[in-house]
């Protein structure tokens, strides 16, 4: 970067020498004083005002506040010359003003302890430590900010602004949806029609890209020569706004006025904020007005501005997305975001909810640091409401000011709320009800106010004076979490409400820290039905905490009673079934009714997404003991990666059943995508006449099933046996883990070391296959030739199964061949 | 699924998740393991008194040098402000009350004024027409009252902030069942928890109370002492004068905090029964019958006759001399471990600037070295950071008030 000719060419910049004034003019303390405070080195401070670094910003801030609150009056010549630089360009006051952003005033106003330590991101270590000891940035600024920031706006762009600008939408951009009766544009034409719009406010909910959009188009109104001038509402003031127009229009009238977060103002001074708005718009004709707000019905007051709203994703840009952010994403395994995909399709209740870039991003965001996939959907949904209700908090907003707003307090009103409509029953509420049902925890004047202010914050929306909650997913997770926090006892709470609430139980199920009482309230006291199973099958699916035994017996009651239904099912094999995109499918008929089919579905799907969930090797074991021929091909589909699709035929009960690949990579849209079709209701025919195929025949070789009573029960009911026998490979032997294992070639044996459990061969010594409880156990080889790791389903798992068969005595055997 | 982490922070206090929060937005990814608050509250981050020092309540005598408290009073008040203002929390505007008897106290705290440059709307001494109306009936005519610029803060939500933001920035937070052990290896440091045992190539201990196990499980015994302090949890009057009170007559400090939903608290200390501690023992917050009537008796009218618990808090305290003073952040490293306490949660960013630096120290004596850890089995720690006056802890609380 160049530095630019200081005015009056003097040896420190404007800036350097108005903090050197700071600590050294004020006489209030010395420059050891000021580092033992400040908690760096004199030497550090020597290099602040020679320019030669930058301070950080909250020392800064520090260094100012002491002295505009201690200094007195030795301080005020001193902070009168700092003040004047407030709001010059920051690079016409230092050679590292880029690193301000656009001016000083914004740099020491900023939350900055948690940016410092972002910019710092990246650098060597040496650089890092050497900013952390000195409390400053070095000479190497990045890269100048370029951006259309006329020198009358008083509220510049922030940095943030820039770098969403860098980072969002580079390849996608927003969609809008233009209220009214005129012609509806797409694409290019939308971008168009709002940069060359006279009056116009963009509506979108939080985090849907309301300040990115009008920095977008601040940038294109100055490359057009419009003379933009924006005005950050969230930091300003109704009042001041005033000023700030006639300010900016005085010189010349014909500008472009862009006003973002137009919803950010205190609550009672939203009202004043909009009508000074208007009362400008309607004074200076020839100006254009574009804003930014999320929904709030002040925005009826502005007569004549055409309503622009930002289009939630679709589910073709949300295919897009992934296929972008993975493309962005280096350290990313191939096929890594294919799995991110195929959890989302499994996770159909999600859909709405990821329809929003900041929860989608925020979703996407957890699974690239922490592989979280939508098969965490509590934990989605945690991040999700933590976002709603924490971003004002994060951008520096208060709308309300009271006790009860902050956003720890409003989770809980927001619970107890929600607690309280599920258990009404109804959608929606009205602020009487609200009133009823928060009586105990908020003043009663405070209700319209919270009303409003969640209906800011993107939780509820108001129609006709009714509030119901903007996302339904969000309605279950504030009550599932108001149930599990709030309560005495959570099992005991949802059992007492008159009809079962399966949605809740889930949520609740996923956050619980024991989600045992709840499992066992389903499994043992609700009434025998095909919903109470539905139920337990989506509870199970998903990372649980429990006790063993509990998930143990859930699984157990669960598959039997999956086992029970689908043992009249008949199978056609795969290679009959025509198949596209699909790496392993199944054509069922059954005798059971339509609905009844679609219950066993809905568990199938269940069972087949608890593949990725510790509970696998359970799931595993109770299938091998099945005695329905449809459980036994089924086994191999949660060996396969994929989402597991099932069409079901309307009328005659049939369905074909198969895991589907999905790939991100597809360069555009599809029309037909296996994400389109998996966000719509799977209610269609199946692409083929089911007469057609014929059955392929049973080998009913009923000798090799003696042993088997339930399955020499099947055959005799003529329900003929598997097209192919279960067990492909020859029995083996077995042996005790803690002892030898001999070969022909050699001896090989377990060993236990610092709790993981290896596998070391003596001689040439290696079994084709090892097994343990029906788990297929593979030797990994190490950099050491005679010591193999163990690795199954996940490793963790076989080493826990391992190590609890080598301490168990009676369980201290492992199967080889 | 395997996860690499640059270290481990044990601790989930303000400063192990201030820490957690820096390093994570350096570009580290640190995993914090945090001793679970169930079934029994363990945190001892949010069992105090919830109060935003200024520096003016402390003696000159527990500071080597006028300076020194100069020095430490500026950071407490300056630091603490601005940790909220980061946090996008208001600066709280309120008065605490101190009232004192005791002449050398009250030359102390004119002199205490002076070298902190407090301005009048903050600090002075009332008139006693003023503290007449203030004391109302319980006003002592020979007390002399003082308005000081303190107050109480949310810590809690502290917390949350810099937890969402470390969170968002990759850190892993979890929630442990037992106290992790740490033990040393060759090329870093073991720690074991919940059945796993993990190498690390560094670990920062920031466990408060826990921390000295900690460090003598690594081989290192460190100069100082645990003390745990009796408080009380109570319905604060709705006569009380000041949202923080101290009353040196009495030996006795009051905070006064919001609760959701529910009448004010206030939270009450004394110097009874304050004592060294071995160990951190949740059990341990039983106080003896006969030392609550101690207590009671050393609590002013009103605040003797309200209804509430007993409770204790656990406070680090390093031995004369190790760090400026016993309030000052203590950070010190260890070969691959560093130990880390805030002193005061005020001065917690200052801390976590030191330990950023000996973290970074670290990283360029050793660099390139990552733990490998699969969490899939682990408890996150994402629930709802409460103090402990928030009337939330509905269980056996150890403290004989279940």
């Amino acid at each position: 970067m160049t530095i630019p000719t200081l005015p009056g060419g003097g040896r420190r910049s404007p800036f350097a020498e108005a903090l050197r004034a700071l600590l050294d003019d004020t006489g209030f303390l010395g420059r050891a004083g000021w580092a033992g405070l400040l908690g760096v080195s004199t030497a550090a401070l020597s290099q602040w005002v020679n320019d030669k670094t930058l301070p950080r910003a909250d020392l800064l801030r520090v260094v100012l506040d002491i002295l505009r609150s201690r200094g007195g009056p030795a301080a005020e010549p001193s902070l009168k010359k700092f003040d004047a630089l407030l709001d010059a360009p920051s690079t016409t006051i230092s050679p590292m003003g880029a690193r301000m952003g656009a001016d000083l005033r914004t740099f020491t106003t900023k939350r900055s302890f948690l940016d410092f330590a972002r910019s710092l991101n990246g650098l060597d270590s040496e650089s890092q430590l050497a900013a952390l000891q000195s409390g400053s940035w070095g000479r190497e600024a990045p890269e100048p900010l370029q951006l259309a920031v006329t020198e009358e706006s008083a509220w510049p762009l922030q940095a943030a602004l820039v770098r969403r600008l860098k980072e969002a939408w580079s390849a996608e951009p927003p969609r809008f949806e233009i209220e009214g009766s005129g012609p509806q544009v797409s694409g290019q034409a939308q971008w168009e029609h709002l940069a060359e719009a006279r009056r116009a406010v963009v509506i979108g909910g939080p985090g849907s890209g309301k300040s990115t959009t009008i920095s977008v188009l601040v940038r294109i109104a100055y490359d057009r020569g419009y003379k933009p001038a924006l005005y950050s509402m969230g930091r300003g003031s109704a009042e001041h706004f005033k000023s700030w127009v006639a300010h900016a229009l005085e010189k010349d009238g014909g500008r472009t006025i862009f006003i973002d977060g137009l919803d950010e103002l205190p609550l009672e001074e939203r009202r004043a904020g909009v009508r000074n708005v208007a009362v400008a718009a309607d004074a200076a004709s020839a100006a254009r007005f574009l804003l930014a707000s999320r929904p709030v019905p002040e925005l009826d007051d502005l007569k004549g501005f055409e309503r622009i709203s930002i289009a939630t994703l679709s589910h073709a840009d949300l295919l897009a997305a992934i296929a972008h952010a993975a493309r962005r994403e280096d350290n990313l395994e191939p096929g890594e975001s294919d799995r991110f995909l195929t959890h989302l399709c499994e996770r159909n209740m999600l859909g709405g909810l990821l329809t929003s870039w900041m929860n989608f991003e925020r979703a996407w965001k957890l699974f690239v640091r922490q592989a979280i996939t939508p098969f965490w959907k509590a934990e989605l949904l945690a991040e999700c409401a933590r976002a709603l209700l924490y971003r004002d908090y994060e951008k520096g907003l208060s709308r309300v000011r009271a006790p009860w707003a902050a956003p720890a307090c409003l989770a809980q009103l927001v619970g107890q709320l929600s607690f309280k409509l599920m258990e009404t029953g109804s959608r929606d509420f009205d602020e009487r009800d609200c009133k009823a049902w928060l009586s105990d925890r908020l003043p009663l004047a405070a209700h319209e106010q919270l009303l409003d202010l969640l209906t800011v914050k993107g939780v509820l929306e108001v129609s006709s004076a009714r509030y119901s909650f903007l996302q339904e997913e969000m309605l279950h997770y504030f009550a599932a979490r108001h149930c599990v926090e709030s309560t005495a006892d959570t099992a005991t709470c949802l059992a007492a409400w008159p009809t079962p609430r399966p949605q809740l139980s889930v949520i609740a199920c996923g956050i619980s820290s024991d989600a045992g009482p709840l499992l066992r309230n389903v499994l043992y006291h609700q009434p025998r039905s095909d919903e109470r199973y539905a139920t337990l099958a989506d509870m199970l699916a998903q990372p649980l905490a429990s006790d063993e035994d509990t998930i143990n017996e859930c699984w157990a009651a669960l598959l039997s009673w999956l086992d029970e239904r689908v043992a009249d099912w008949d199978v056609w094999k795969s290679d009959s079934v025509p198949t596209i995109s699909s790496r392993w499918a199944l054509l069922i008929r059954s005798r059971d009714t339509e609905p009844r089919v679609r219950v066993t579905a809905q568990v199938l799907e269940a069972v087949h997404r608890a593949r990725s969930s510790p509970a696998r090797d359970i799931i595993l074991e109770h299938l091998e003991n099945a005695t329905s021929m449809f459980l036994a091909h089924f086994v191999t589909a949660l060996g396969i990666e994929g989402y597991l699709r099932i069409l079901i035929n309307r009328g005659d009960a049939a369905a074909l059943i198969r895991v589907e690949i999905l790939d991100s990579r597809v360069e555009a849209p599809q029309p037909i995508s296996p994400l389109l079709q998996a966000f719509e209701a799977p209610t269609r025919r199946l692409p083929f006449n089911i007469a057609e195929i014929r059955p392929r025949k049973a080998v009913a070789d009923v000798s090799a099933h003696a042993g088997e009573p339930n399955r020499m029960r099947a055959f005799a009911k003529g329900k003929g046996a598997p097209s192919e026998p279960r067990a492909t490979r020859t029995e083996g032997r077995t042996a005790p883990i803690r002892g030898p294992i001999e070969t022909a070639s050699g001896i090989a044996q377990f060993n236990e070391v610092d709790g993981r459990v290896q596998f070391v061969a003596i001689g040439r010594c290696q079994p084709s296959w090892l097994r343990l409880e029906g788990t297929e156990v593979i030797l990994k080889p190490t950099s050491s030739p005679n010591v193999f790791e163990l690795v199954g389903f996940g490793g963790a798992q076989i080493n826990k199964l391992l190590l609890r068969h080598m301490r168990e005595p009676e369980r201290n055997l492992i199967e080889w061949g | 699924m395997l996860e690499r982490f640059d270290f481990i922070i044990v601790g989930g206090g303000i400063f192990g998740v201030m820490l957690a929060a820096e390093a994570a937005a350096l570009g580290l990814r640190p995993l914090v393991l945090r001793l679970s608050d169930r079934p029994r509250p363990r945190a001892e981050t949010v069992r105090n008194q919830g109060w935003l020092q200024s520096g003016a309540t402390h003696r000159f005598r527990d500071f080597p040098s006028r300076d020194a408290f100069r020095e430490f009073g500026q950071q407490a008040y300056f630091f603490g402000r601005d940790t909220l203002k980061e946090c996008g929390l208001p600066t709280p505007a309120e008065r605490g009350l101190l009232i004192t008897s005791d002449p050398v106290r009250i030359a102390e705290l004119h002199e205490a004024r002076a070298l902190l440059r407090f301005p009048e709307d903050e600090f002075r001494q009332l008139e006693p027409d003023e503290s007449q109306r203030l004391g109302g009936e319980h006003w002592d005519p020979g007390a002399a009252y003082f308005y000081i610029p303190d107050a109480p803060f949310d810590e809690a939500s502290v917390l949350e902030y810099y937890r969402a933001a470390a969170k968002s920035e990759g850190a892993v937070f979890l929630n442990l069942e037992e106290p992790a052990r740490l033990s040393r290896v060759a090329g870093g440091v073991r720690v074991a928890f919940d059945g796993y045992r993990i190498d690390a190539p560094l670990v920062v201990v920031a466990a408060g109370a826990g921390s000295f196990g900690l460090m003598a499980g690594y081989g290192v015994t460190l100069n100082g002492s645990l003390q745990r302090t009796p408080l009380r949890v109570a319905e604060a009057p709705p006569s009380m004068p000041a949202p923080v009170m101290v009353d040196s007559n009495w030996g006795w400090s009051g905070v006064r905090h919001f609760r959701a939903g529910d009448s004010p608290a206030i939270v009450m200390g004394t110097r009874v029964n304050c004592k060294n501690v071995a160990f951190a023992d949740a059990f341990e917050r039983n106080i003896p019958e006969a030392k609550k009537l101690e207590f009671m008796s050393r609590t002013p009218p009103p605040f003797d006759r309200l209804a509430g618990r007993f409770t204790a808090g656990y406070e680090v305290v390093p031995a004369p001399g190790v760090t400026i003073s016993r309030f000052s952040p203590w950070i010190e490293a260890h070969g691959d471990v560093i130990f880390g306490s805030p002193g005061r949660a005020t001065t917690a960013k200052v801390a976590v600037n030191q330990a950023l630096v000996k973290i970074m120290q670290h990283r360029i004596a050793r660099p390139g070295k990552t733990t490998p850890f699969d969490r899939s089995e682990c408890r996150e720690w994402d629930e709802l950071i409460e103090m402990h006056f928030m009337g939330t802890f509905d269980f056996d609380d150890g403290e004989g008030n279940s």
